[in-house]
């Protein structure tokens, strides 16, 4: 470097220059991005349970369990905990496809004899149908009161306003989730949501498998 | 009845038990069975404080706190059947503290005859006596004969409370029954009668009956029941572990299937009630001992597919075949989804593929409820009583077992 190049960089003004942008460099980094509120919604499975009982075992894909004709599952809706900003779940869906894992769904059988008739039973929860021509989404409210609802919206104006609201403190909105497949085929579902926080795509679940009775 | 009681009554019709002179060798998991069906029961909670005052003979008050749950039945229940239910109670309630009060039997055979129209079987039965009683000679105590209701009202009544299983009813309107062209239902309700009023101890002569009646007798019985009956003789599927029905397991089977139907009105569901904790097997190993006759008939588990559990009377069979192998008087097993559920069938048409259902839980075959019955109808049958139709095609998928009653192996 030559003594007048190296002059310049000592330069008490380029000095000067360097340091305030370094400073203005960390303040919009810490403003915009460590201090950033990235408050969005978070969307979680938990405690997936096989309903009816089967007369051979559960099968699974590579080590995951695979669901046969009727499973119960919670769907916790919750904020990230990533800023202060309340979030608004606009839209909470299932979606599927079928499933390209080759499984041996042979225990897939359903024990007829351990049914336990009953009726409906009373807790509230939502109850969907994948079949032949279509899926069918139900909400029960309880044993006699219930509706139809569109599978690409769980979300009932049934108590209070169509969407959920959630601040960084509270509790998880849980919903009691059970999944019937009555086709044939192996399903990969998932739940998604649809938030009002702006440049975030839908938030969905890990997938899981459901089969039809064999 | 008491209102205790009701429940317990109640749940035992509905599994076809009542009356069964096997009650009394019940198993401890059969009691377990039916005090699970029993706590699942609701029962005339409206009409507590009314037989409160009744059993403290306060019963001047009682007519008046009775009149006021008639009046308001009809505003305040949950369900047209449920106010049905509850005026009618209440206003056989009201006949029986009128009778107290000396009140004019006009009056009392009033609300007999309104509470029969809502249903109530007993109010049947009590109308028709008392105006039978009441055109007997010297017992119109003071009432102008003109202003009864002529006896074929009673004859009609009791042929009502005998269509839903009253066999007391059936044997009364046997003696009524006296034409030539009544000679086929005479013979019919008399039958009926005679096989399910002492089950057990038809089971122990029905030998002798065999041996006596001659194939003329077997001719008539048979003609009897394909007339009035509501059970298939001919046409049911059978295998070799799979017996047919005779003439006197069908009049058992009818009795059964009119019991349901009665019962069907005056049963409601407590709501919220968990899951129950017995399983198809232990639901048939509950019915079967007490159901089944020894050396008269017994009852098969028919199961469509596959079983996971070996059990006596155990039959799979494809699951193609469980069109024609469901008949009037089985109790199916269905599922769908995540609930089970049971019901007993009324008739099959396997022609226009149509499955009628007695089913006090009719809510369950809803399509606001279920995916699995688009095709639901509720249909208003004879004395206030519902039946829900259903495509055969539709209901077939959902069975997971049927109950049937044949003769024993």
């Amino acid at each position: 470097m030559s003594n007048e190049s190296r002059g310049f960089l000592a330069h008490p003004l380029f000095v000067a220059v360097v340091v305030v942008c370094l400073g203005a460099a960390g303040f919009l980094l810490q403003r915009y991005y460590f201090d950033a509120d990235r408050s969005a919604v978070r969307l979680e499975v938990q405690a997936l349970e096989q309903v009816t009982e089967l007369i051979g075992d559960l099968p699974n894909a590579d080590g995951t369990t695979v669901y046969c004709d009727t499973m119960r599952l919670k769907l916790l809706v919750a904020h990230n905990g990533e800023g202060n900003s309340r979030v608004s779940v606009l839209r909470l869906g299932v979606r599927h496809e079928i499933a390209n894992e080759t499984v041996d769904l042979t225990g897939c059988r359903i024990d007829p004899l351990a049914g336990r008739p009953h009726g409906i039973v009373g807790a509230e929860s939502y109850k969907i149908h994948f079949r032949r021509n279509g899926v069918d989404a139900r909400h029960f409210v309880s044993q006699t009161n219930s509706s139809v609802i569109d599978p690409a919206n769980l979300i009932t104006k049934q108590s209070g306003p169509a969407f959920i609201s959630i601040a960084r403190d509270d509790a998880p909105v849980v919903f009691d989730i059970i999944v019937t497949n009555v086709r044939k085929d192996l399903l990969s579902i998932t739940f998604v949501a649809e938030t009002d926080v702006e440049d975030q795509q839908p938030t969905s679940t890990s997938p899981f498998l459901i089969a039809g009775a064999r | 009845m008491p209102a205790q009681s009701l429940r317990a009554v109640g749940a035992a019709l509905l599994l076809g038990l009542a009356l069964s002179p096997a009650l009394a060798e019940d198993t401890s998991k059969t009691d377990a069975f039916m005090r699970s069906v029993q706590d699942g029961f609701r029962s005339t909670t409206e009409l507590k404080e009314v037989d409160a005052l009744v059993a403290d003979e306060k019963f001047e008050e009682a007519f008046v706190a009775v009149t006021e749950v008639i009046e308001q039945a009809s505003k305040s229940a949950p369900s047209s059947r449920r106010a049905r239910f509850v005026g009618a109670e209440a206003l056989m309630r009201r006949a029986e503290i009128r009778q107290k009060l000396l009140h004019d039997n006009l009056k009392i055979i009033a609300d007999e005859n309104a509470a029969a129209e809502l249903g109530s079987v007993r109010a049947m039965y009590h109308y028709a006596s008392r105006i039978i009683l009441l055109h007997s000679p010297g017992e119109q105590q003071g009432i102008d004969i003109g202003l009864l209701p002529p006896i074929a009202a009673a004859k009609e009544m009791y042929r009502r409370a005998a269509f839903l299983g009253d066999l007391t009813s059936a044997d009364l309107l046997t003696a009524t029954l006296v034409m030539p062209h009544e000679f086929l239902e005479k013979n019919y309700w008399g039958f009926l009668q005679r096989v399910n009023a002492d089950l057990k101890k038809f089971a122990s002569v029905h030998k002798d009956f065999e041996d006596v009646l001659t194939p003329r007798d077997f001719t008539l019985l048979r003609a009897a029941v394909d007339r009035y009956g509501l059970s298939e003789i001919d046409g049911l599927v059978t295998t070799p572990s799979l017996p047919g029905r005779s003439v006197f397991v069908a009049y058992q089977n009818d009795y059964w299937l009119r019991r349901r139907l009665a019962f069907a009105w005056r049963a409601f569901f407590a709501e919220n009630q968990p899951s129950s904790m017995f399983t198809i097997a232990d639901t048939f190993d509950a019915e079967r001992s007490v159901v089944a006759v020894e050396g008269l008939s017994d009852l098969y588990l028919i199961v469509p597919g596959a079983a996971g559990t070996v059990l006596p009377n155990l039959v799979v069979i494809e699951r193609e075949a469980t069109a024609d192998a469901i008949s009037a008087g089985d109790e199916i097993m269905v599922r769908c989804g995540s609930d089970d559920h049971k019901a007993t069938v009324w008739s099959v048409d396997r022609e226009k593929r149509i499955v009628h259902i007695v089913d006090p839980f009719y809510e369950f075959w809803k399509p606001d409820q279920t995916p699995c019955t688009p095709s639901f109808d509720l249909i208003e049958f004879t004395s206030a009583r519902q039946l829900i139709k259903l495509d055969l095609d539709e209901v077939v998928p959902m069975v997971l077992a049927i109950f049937t009653l044949r003769d024993p192996l």
